[in-house]
């Protein structure tokens, strides 16, 4: 039963996370999959004239970069 | 989109890269090893660490054979990414003596029966600190909420890193 009570939902959100995290690994990196592709979708749309999205950058990545 | 994506896809090919001695070792970071240990959260691409073999007679280490290796099986280069099972790929050698021991700590973990080596989720916390992005720090908060984090490691971690006054500031910004 649906209800307005916060602690609750922030309840119900915490555990819908955590079954997400405990699902088996290869189910997991499906949704991954089907998460790219609905972000590429939207993103792409929106974006139409970059061949490419990206990501912000992190150091790790731009340290050695020219 | 045309081309169907498939992380698994992707770890194949990173394991038959490791098979065909094109890299020495690899390891996946970022969102998607984190997946490894929490909920899937959206993603762009995929971030793989390695370490390169050197070639003999050279002294600096080439990414050139990875593009080589992954061109003749049809993989296309876009930017820095180089494109496998619809993923773009990003190869990243290690940058700092933390990301280097998460790749010599990673662990082997079984995808419906494809082996995939995985940074810690301590080392990858702790990159996630260090890197410092508001995503990162939402990875870092997820990693705690979840309990996924053996502290002691972690803690161990950070003091050897030279990150124990960073964790101060987080735990002050998003903990208390």
């Amino acid at each position: 039963m649906m209800n307005f009570d916060l602690a609750t939902m922030i309840e119900s959100k915490r555990a819908l996370r955590r079954r997400l995290a405990e699902r088996p690994i290869a189910e997991k990196l499906a949704l991954l999959d089907k998460l790219r592709e609905r972000t590429v979708s939207i993103r792409g749309e929106r974006l139409a004239s970059n061949a490419m999205l990206r990501e912000q950058e992190s150091p790790y990545r731009t340290k050695g970069a020219k | 989109m045309d081309v169907e994506m498939h992380i698994q896809e992707v770890i194949k090919t990173i394991n038959q890269m490791q098979a065909d001695g094109v890299i020495e070792c690899y390891a996946i970071g970022g969102a998607v090893g984190a997946t490894f240990y929490l909920e899937p959260v959206a993603t762009l691409d995929v971030d793989i660490f390695i370490t390169l073999k050197p070639e003999a007679g050279r002294l600096i280490v080439s990414p050139q054979p990875i593009f080589d290796h992954l061109r003749t099986r049809g993989c296309t280069m876009e930017g820095e990414h180089i494109v496998i099972a619809g993923w773009p790929v990003q190869f990243l050698p290690p940058t700092g003596p933390l990301v280097a021991e998460a790749l010599d700590k990673a662990v082997e973990k079984d995808v419906a029966g494809t082996p995939a080596r995985v940074f810690t989720a301590e080392h990858l916390a702790a990159i996630a600190l260090q890197t410092g992005r508001a995503k990162d720090k939402a990875r870092l908060l997820q990693f705690i909420e979840e309990g996924a984090l053996d502290v002691t490691r972690f803690q161990a971690l950070l003091a050897r890193h030279g990150l124990a006054e960073a964790w101060k500031r987080f735990e002050l910004q998003f903990l208390q």
